[in-house]
């Protein structure tokens, strides 16, 4: 991916505190909305499903496609998201 | 996730009444309850998916890949697994797995059933012959040998699985109704459903592929012209073949043989059948989804007439088997060595630049104490000595005049 959406540079600028889980990137109205109903209301709650997986991309994606229904890209956006979140404030 | 399974209670009964249609069955009174309908659906469809199974080209690999499994002893079914032999499992193939809890454990499941089945279509592959590979397949047949008059219905459970798969290599082909056949399962990415489907429900019935050959020799044509491949010309012949064979009332078997040949063996390999090679059919379908990766990794090396996979895949076996720097002698070694090496290259110079500066430094004090000594030097007070001499001469000198 070579550039990234605004989406995507709020939630890496800063600490993600108890932001919903909609501020990630790739992840809209919908997806949330599917991903709140099986609990993960909150972004970091999405974050800790990634780091259960290791920070593993493919089964994070595979995860979230499961989960949310996400097509394969909003699904690779989410992870990128997630992953330089990590190599920021981890 | 979705899971198929094929039991008639867990069906709705829109489900049900449409299995029924699918399977020519004569529907009870529209207001009848749901339980009607699985009494039906199991006496009429559970009976005969004992037996059988109305058949399209992915049954047959369906089939196919479950013999593999039956015979393969290693292949063991993960969620019987618990989160400890899961996890210890995937180690063994290589991953390292983390936490297995309730959200990640179906993840990785899937990723060993994976992993297992990637694995399975490599030893099978390297040890099994396609002889018989195929000679296996037509004992199966053998077993449905009554069935092959059977209305040529495709039951819905069937059409599921398709759509199923549709969804997984869709991306790849968007014709993939017609080119499904081609792949192997291990390259589907399964669900479990698959790897619970009893073997028992799938039927192979050869005469209906035998009445269809024309139909898979175009669709493997214009897949071949996808591809820009030669046509084989036996493909037509091996229809025709199987065709009168089947006329002429030879034995059946011959013209199974032929009929289960055909699909995997010509559309997999692109090739015709005559001159195939007796390497197993794995060999072929793990080959042609990986053709694009080795296409990528080797561009120079030119399509082998074959299109089998055994020259090309050699050079990734060499490279996993083997330390990388004897393929590549060129390579550097890991940084660490490098580094010391450099290190090494100057650890002589500054020994010797030591030792000079030390020679140096000697010879710098010698000459400072040497310089310190001559204060109270013999040569001072001959300067001085010499002085006075020049001062009394001069003296002498003054009183003479």
């Amino acid at each position: 991916m070579s550039t990234t959406s605004q989406k995507h540079r709020d939630f890496v600028a800063e600490p993600m505190g108890e932001k919903p889980v909609t501020t990630l990137s790739g992840i809209g109205q919908v997806l949330g909305k599917k991903l709140e109903e099986q609990g993960f209301d909150k972004a970091y709650l999405v974050l800790g499903q990634f780091l259960l997986l290791r920070k593993d991309g493919e089964l994070f994606t595979e995860w979230l496609k499961d989960a949310s229904g996400a097509n394969t890209r909003n699904a690779a956006s989410c992870c990128q998201c997630l992953r330089e979140w990590c190599d920021a404030f981890l | 996730m979705p899971v198929f399974v094929e039991d008639p209670a867990q069906f709705s009964k829109p489900r049900l009444k449409s299995e029924l249609i699918a399977h020519n069955v004569t529907l009870p009174a529209a207001e009848s309850k749901k339980h009607v309908y699985m009494e039906l659906y199991s006496k009429c469809i559970g009976l005969k998916s004992a037996a059988d199974f109305s058949s399209d080209e992915e049954d047959v690999q369906e089939s196919q890949d479950c013999e593999e499994r039956e015979k393969d002893p290693e292949m063991i079914d993960p969620c019987g697994l618990t989160d400890d032999e899961l996890k210890a499992t995937l180690l063994q193939y290589g991953v390292e797995a983390g936490p297995i809890v309730g959200t990640t454990r179906s993840l990785y499941e899937r990723k060993l059933q994976r992993l297992m089945e990637l694995a399975g279509g490599r030893r099978h592959s390297e040890t099994e012959n396609a002889d018989r590979y195929s000679y296996s397949e037509d004992e199966l047949e053998d077993d449905q040998d009554s069935e092959q008059g059977r209305a040529e219905t495709v039951s819905l459970v069937a059409d599921k699985q398709h759509v199923d798969s549709d969804i997984q290599i869709g991306r790849h082909f968007p014709n993939n109704k017609k080119v499904e056949y081609h792949y192997h399962q291990c390259f589907l990415p399964s669900s479990r459903m698959r790897f619970r489907r009893d073997p028992g429900h799938f039927e192979f019935n050869p005469r209906r592929n035998a009445g269809n050959q024309r139909n898979v020799a175009e669709s493997s044509n214009t897949e071949r012209r996808n591809q820009d491949l030669p046509l084989p010309v036996t493909l037509e012949h091996e229809a025709v073949q199987s065709r009168t064979s089947s006329i002429l009332g030879l034995p059946t078997e011959s013209v199974q043989e032929a009929a289960t040949s055909f699909p995997d063996k010509c559309t997999m390999t692109n090739r015709p059948l005559c001159i195939t090679p007796k390497t197993s059919p794995l060999i072929r379908q793990i080959k042609v989804p990986i053709k694009d990766v080795l296409m990528e990794m080797f561009p120079e090396t030119k399509p082998t007439p074959t299109g089998i996979a055994a020259t090309r895949r050699r050079p990734i076996k060499g490279a996993a088997g083997r330390p990388v720097h004897f393929k590549y002698p060129d390579l550097p070694a890991s940084p660490m060595a490098q580094q010391r090496h450099a290190v090494e290259r100057h650890m002589v110079p500054l020994w010797v630049q030591i030792l000079v500066f030390l020679i140096l430094g000697c010879l710098l004090y010698v000459i400072y104490a040497s310089m310190e000594n001559r204060l109270d030097n013999p040569f001072v007070t001959l300067l001085d000595n010499l002085s006075v001499v020049t001062e009394r001469e001069t003296k002498g000198m003054s009183l003479q005049a």
